[in-house]
């Protein structure tokens, strides 16, 4: 997919949040919209105020629910700003905010109203009832079953048909649920906001699932290199057949489809890790950690892969006005971080470079000769930090703790702009120690890798 | 520091949708003087079954208990027998003041047996308004 706006060298620095702003605005309105709507309409004969706070909590908690799969739909016009890995960390939240929502208008009307409920026997319930109940459990389900996915050991591949699928379901029961028990989808203009609602939904949720997949399809690449890197690593080359492929930023990251159809939603994301300047084939580097990437040293060069990208504010040129850099990198961190130091060696860039590097052993250090071979070509300081160190080893030695990088980050270089990329436990501590060391947030970038 | 926004955002807008139901409650049910409800006699054992058996509290609120969106309070002060017959099955007075889909509903209440309909419209009926 290309991506006009992205273009080799860094971009002038707009303010950044500006559009961050207005897309949140839309959020937080479309979120709270059917209450608009209600609110507006005249003051009719109330039901109870405990019963019409429960229906207002159905409503909104619904809309939040529904938004859900708008912003898994990774437009990227909307995900820029943000970056698309902070849009899942907030999907999840917002799912557990929006069930709270719907757990409180049942409960109220469990408390207060029981016998409205009615029978909960499916059979013996009316309709809608069922639905509602449905829709509820669905959700509960779709979050337990998320939230604790590597917990319970479901494969990825398989959890994600099931969460689609549930999710579709409990939301088309919700719909049903609203327009059966119908109190007030009578007035017409409620049901125009959630015939509104419902369309929109489709419309996202079709897109997803077709418009995109037929697009990619229309913009095929084919495998022309799997090499093998160090520390259980494969770097994967794919260049485009027959359109022009696309332009990324270092750093960013794209999903790649390998081996299946683009409408079996099989993608998983990597990082590009070659020069963004470079204008030969993308470069993903992949460490063997879970189900699929264990299949990437099977790959053959000529296979059919897809790419969706690029995606990410994981960049030095979100940074222009930046004088320094720090990169941290733990394990296969290092992939968009590298990305990042191929393209500023291709553009000769002046600024003083620090890498701070964790891995295990000396030997699984993952592109430790390519890193080498950098630094006549840049500013560039590499320490490396080691869990298992080689004998004659005078480095830093275990992770990336507070006294290890606080020897690793001398003073000078705490007004850099910082780049973290590595396991989520480690950029956590980091991101603290930092803290502490006295570098404002807003000056550490970091990745989130873990989307599901 | 992105994961701070988004936790704020999120708690912003659940915020939001809170106190918006809140106030659109409020906003429908004034604090108004709500005269006190003779509660239903003691007898009228069978037309409460009936109402029990067919899950009328599902729509239908009865001294505070049940889907207050249409109380049968004081409903035997408003109509006549005949009229709450009319009423339950979805027909006559019915057919014409209610909204189609729900009056098709009622009508499956036809099938209801006489006698246990009779009881029903006799419960309904002593359900006075107060004074």
């Amino acid at each position: 997919m290309r991506d006009g706006s992205a273009s080799i060298s860094p971009r002038k620095s707009i303010a950044p949040w500006w559009p961050a702003i207005a897309w949140i605005f839309a959020y937080v309105l479309l979120s709270i919209f059917p209450l608009l709507v209600l609110l507006r309409g005249r003051p009719r004969a109330g039901g109870g105020y405990w019963w019409d706070a429960a229906m207002a909590l159905g409503f909104g908690g619904l809309a939040i629910m529904g938004l859900q799969a708008v912003l898994t739909s990774r437009f990227r016009r909307a995900t820029a700003p943000f970056g698309v890995d902070i849009i899942y960390y907030f999907h999840r939240l917002a799912a557990v905010g929006g069930f709270a929502l719907l757990a409180a208008h049942y409960a109220i009307l469990r408390v207060k109203y029981g016998a409205a409920l009615g029978p909960l026997h499916p059979l013996t319930a009316p309709w809608p009832m069922t639905a509602g109940r449905g829709a509820l459990l669905l959700f509960g389900i779709l979050i337990v079953s998320s939230l604790w996915r590597k917990n319970f050991r479901l494969e990825y591949d398989r959890w994600r048909i099931a969460h689609a699928a549930m999710a579709v379901t409990a939301i088309v029961l919700a719909l049903a649920h609203i327009y059966g028990v119908g109190n007030y989808t009578r007035l017409t203009a409620n049901r125009l906001v959630w015939m509104g609602y419902a369309s929109l939904w489709t419309l996202v949720v079709g897109y997803v699932r077709v418009v995109r997949p037929l697009t990619l399809r229309k913009t095929p690449y084919r495998v022309t290199e799997v090499r093998r890197e160090r520390g259980a690593a494969w770097t994967i080359a794919v260049a485009p057949q027959g359109h022009a492929g696309l332009q990324f930023r270092p750093g960013q990251f794209a999903w790649l489809t390998l081996r299946a159809s683009p409408f079996r939603a099989k993608e998983h994301p990597f990082s590009f890790s070659g020069s963004a300047a470079d204008s030969g084939a993308l470069q993903f580097t992949i460490k063997e950690l879970g189900d699929f990437t264990r299949t990437i040293k099977t790959i053959e060069p000529g296979e059919l892969a897809y790419v969706d990208g690029p995606h990410g504010i994981f960049s030095v040129d979100h940074h222009p006005e930046a004088t320094r850099f720090v990169f941290i990198a733990g394990g296969v961190g290092i992939a968009p971080i590298m990305s990042m130091l191929r393209t500023l060696a291709d553009r000769s860039d002046p600024r003083p470079l620090r890498l701070v590097y964790g891995n295990r052993r000396w030997d699984d250090v993952l592109f430790r000769e390519d890193i080498e071979s950098l630094r006549p070509r840049l500013h560039l300081e590499v320490v490396h930090v080691l869990q298992e160190t080689p004998p004659d080893w005078n480095g830093l030695t275990g992770v990336l703790s507070a006294p290890v990088l606080r020897e690793a980050i001398p003073s000078s270089w705490l007004s850099a702009t910082f780049f973290l990329c590595g396991p989520k436990a480690m950029s956590d501590s980091v991101q603290r120690t930092l803290r502490h060391m006295g570098v404002p947030l807003r000056r550490v970038q970091c990745e989130l890798f873990d989307m599901a | 520091m992105r994961e701070i926004i988004a936790r704020v955002v999120c708690l912003l807008t659940v915020g939001a949708v809170v106190a918006l139901s809140f106030l659109f409650a409020a906003r429908q049910n004034p604090a108004a003087a709500a005269g006190t409800i003779k509660s239903p006699p003691p007898d009228h054992e069978r037309g409460r079954s009936v109402f029990a058996r067919e899950n009328c509290s599902t729509c239908h609120a009865i001294a505070g208990v049940g889907n207050p969106r249409a109380s049968l309070d004081g409903v035997g002060s408003r109509w006549e027998p005949a009229e709450l017959r009319a009423w339950i099955t979805g027909t006559g007075i019915a057919a014409d003041l209610l909204p189609p889909a729900i009056a098709k509903r009622k009508q499956r209440y036809q099938s209801i047996p006489e006698a246990d309909l009779q009881a029903l419209i006799a419960y309904l009926s002593s359900l006075k308004a107060a004074k």
